[in-house]
């Protein structure tokens, strides 16, 4: 056994001396950005998400501003969590025939893993990049029209691809 | 027994019957659209072609009889290639909206399309543009885009409801279905068109847009809105909720057909109409107890031996398994020999066709089984007017009332309610909402309603037909005979003794 050893065992105040070396370390370390962090000050600055990050859905609009979802229950035929609820009814505008009368999503159930997306014929239904949501109660977790196609953060920029007819259909026309 | 080859393969089949029929019966499936086997036989669809051999042309089957010696072949390249393009010709003026349609996951032209199309369009034309969501009939709605002119819908009320109100006009690719002057289809029988269309084009007000069809699970059931008894298929989405009915192939009853009358039955067993939890002078309380609560007042008249003043109601929608479960616990058991119900001799002396089709006039499900079981018990019973007296003496203190869904039940109940003494203990036991509200002082027990049951019910042709469902929509509501089995056990639990003081 060595001297050091020995005096250590003796004696409690070299362990705590080398206990505080290795904190002042790690202070001096991260507070002079020395090394860097693996954490962010969170609210003020955030994290840069891939572009194919999946968060909170958002529903498409129509050019006109309708909701271009024609309720086929494809999502939620496909979701394999079963956390898609619809209730399809006729549209007031007589150019449409169906459209849903109650789209819900239920975050507390959605794995979003992004089936929704893929199922959609009509490019009504998107993983949106938002993914900060916290409620009191666990029923404001279900997520209604009003915030899927209109909360602020879209920025009414969620116009459905199928409705653009320049980028849509170009497969179908034959070249001759 | 006819000799036929199909594919190769030697099979027996019946004399005359249809090829598309035989083939379909064996597991060969030959795709047709305007072959019906309830119908006469059009041959406008060109889908069912079959090759014969030493006949350098196709044949369709549908307008085949198997008779000894017919030979054909169903998968032959020449065959599936001539499939191919009818099924493409079809499809030049449909508009492929499958996601809004209602037929999808039923529609023949998806199946068939996976099945032997599967070729990208060769149309350079625009699509006909047609009217959509046409108003056709009081229950039905015709989208003209959709439609593929098979005819089935026309023979339809041409041979069966024989009022001949569709018919196909105009010529070419504007060919349309409708109505003389676009009148409003008034038939009874109208909302068979949906179910025998093959494709979306007929749907039905009812069960436009409320579900997907592949959420839905069949079960075989009868329907219970009249004597006629008409086999059908109740579809219900996971056990919570019946969306239709559809009829079922039975020959001796009602072939492929039900009739409009007939559908909306299932209704009352949905959430709203029906009584979900025990219920004593309103307030809620579980099904067991509910049960107690009724053998507490049972066993005070039963041990006082005040079993005339017991009174039970039943009417002759119960199956006959409940009927015969009534019977033995209230009156074999307890000694309870009052026993009144709906007049069910007089609604079988009445029982007559309102329509030369399916549907009677006695709207009773059960009347048959119903006289058949009280006769083979020997059961006493007393008409309504003969329990308002009783009530209106106040010789009854305490009625069961097994109270109909449907209603045709309610007039008697209404009676029954407004002859009833104040102190009398009443217990309900019904499906149906309304009448736990009718009776809303009284110990109220939900039961299953009539597409819930497992049981045996005899139409008017005194044609026994099970019911054969499996699934219960609330935990709460029990069967009769369940209910009765509790009552009963309730009856031989011993009994603490009473306080001694």
């Amino acid at each position: 056994m060595s001297a050091l050893a020995e005096l250590e065992k003796r004696s409690y105040w070299i362990g705590i001396v080398k206990g505080l070396l290795i904190t002042g370390r790690h202070f001096i370390l991260n507070l002079t950005g020395i090394r860097k962090r693996p954490t962010i000050e969170y609210p003020e600055k955030r994290r840069k998400y891939s572009n194919r990050f999946m968060g909170i859905h958002v529903l498409t609009l129509k050019p006109t501003g309708e909701i271009a979802c024609t309720a086929c229950m494809l999502c939620a035929t496909n979701c394999p969590a079963d956390c898609i609820h619809i209730v399809a009814a006729e549209s007031p505008n007589p150019n449409i025939e169906k459209y849903p009368a109650v789209y819900e999503i239920d975050l507390m159930r959605c794995v979003f893993c992004g089936f929704c997306e893929e199922a959609c014929p009509v490019d009504a239904v998107r993983m949106g990049r938002d993914y900060e949501y916290a409620e009191l109660s666990e029923r404001n977790f279900v997520i209604g029209i009003d915030y899927l196609a209109h909360r602020p953060q879209l920025k009414k920029k969620n116009v459905s691809v199928f409705h653009e007819p320049e980028k849509t259909f170009k497969s179908t026309v034959r070249a001759d | 027994m006819a000799k036929v080859k199909i594919n190769g393969k030697d099979f027996e089949v019946p004399t005359g019957q249809n090829l598309v029929d035989a083939a379909e019966n064996l597991g060969i499936d030959i795709p047709h659209y305007c072959y019906h086997p309830g119908l006469s036989i059009a041959g406008q669809c060109r889908m069912c072609y079959v090759e014969q051999p030493g006949n350098s042309k196709l044949q369709i089957a549908c307008n085949m009889k198997c008779s000894d010696g017919l030979e054909v072949i169903t998968d032959s390249p020449k065959v599936k290639d001539a499939v191919k393009w009818s099924l493409e010709f079809h499809l030049i003026n449909h508009p492929i909206d499958c996601p809004i349609c209602d037929q999808a996951g039923e529609c023949g032209l998806q199946d068939y399309y996976m099945e032997v199309g599967k070729y990208s369009s060769e149309m350079r034309e625009h699509k006909q543009i047609k009217q959509k969501a046409v108003d056709l009939g009081e229950k039905i709605v015709l989208d003209k885009e959709r439609c593929i002119l098979c005819g089935r819908c026309v023979r339809f009320t041409q041979e069966v409801s024989k009022t001949s109100e569709l018919g196909i006009y105009n010529r070419g690719d504007r060919s349309v279905i409708g109505t003389v002057n676009d009148e409003v289809m008034k038939d009874n029988y109208q909302v068979n068109t949906v179910d025998i269309c093959p494709v979306g084009a007929l749907t039905s007000k009812d069960f436009r847009f409320e579900q997907r069809v592949w959420f839905l699970k069949e079960v075989s059931s009868v329907c219970n809105g009249c004597s006629a008894g008409c086999n059908i298929d109740t579809h219900h989405k996971s056990g919570k909720h019946i969306y239709r009915l559809k009829p079922r192939y039975n020959p001796e009853v009602n072939e492929y057909w039900m009739c409009d009358d007939g559908r909306p039955t299932y209704k009352t067993a949905n959430y709203d109409h029906r009584l979900t939890a025990a219920k004593l002078g309103g307030v809620e309380l579980p099904t067991n107890e509910a049960v107690t609560t009724w053998m507490n007042d049972l066993r005070t008249l039963i041990a006082t031996e005040r079993t005339d003043e017991i009174a039970a109601w039943i009417h002759p929608d119960l199956t006959s398994e409940e009927i015969t479960s009534i019977v033995k616990t209230l009156r074999d058991e307890f000694g309870i020999s009052q026993f009144y119900s709906e007049d069910a001799d007089k609604s079988a002396r009445d029982d007559k066709t309102v329509d030369q089709l399916l549907k009677r006039a006695d709207l009773w499900c059960n009347t048959q089984g119903f006289l058949k079981v009280t006769s083979a018990l020997k059961l006493k019973l007393g008409s309504l007017n003969q329990l308002e007296e009783r009530l209106a003496q106040a010789k009854i203190n305490h009625l069961v009332i097994f109270g109909s869904e449907k209603n045709v039940g309610v007039q008697s109940l209404k009676r029954i309610r407004a002859a009833l003494p104040a102190d009398c203990f009443t217990v309900l036991i019904s499906p149906r909402l309304q009448n736990a509200e009718l009776f809303s002082h009284s110990l109220a027990i939900p039961s299953i309603s009539h597409y819930e049951k497992n049981g045996t019910i005899m139409n008017w042709k005194k044609i026994e037909q099970k019911l054969g469902s499996d699934f219960r929509m609330f935990k709460s509501a029990w069967s009769v005979e369940e209910i009765l089995t509790s009552l009963s056990q309730e009856y031989q639990r011993p009994q603490k003794e009473v306080s001694r003081a």
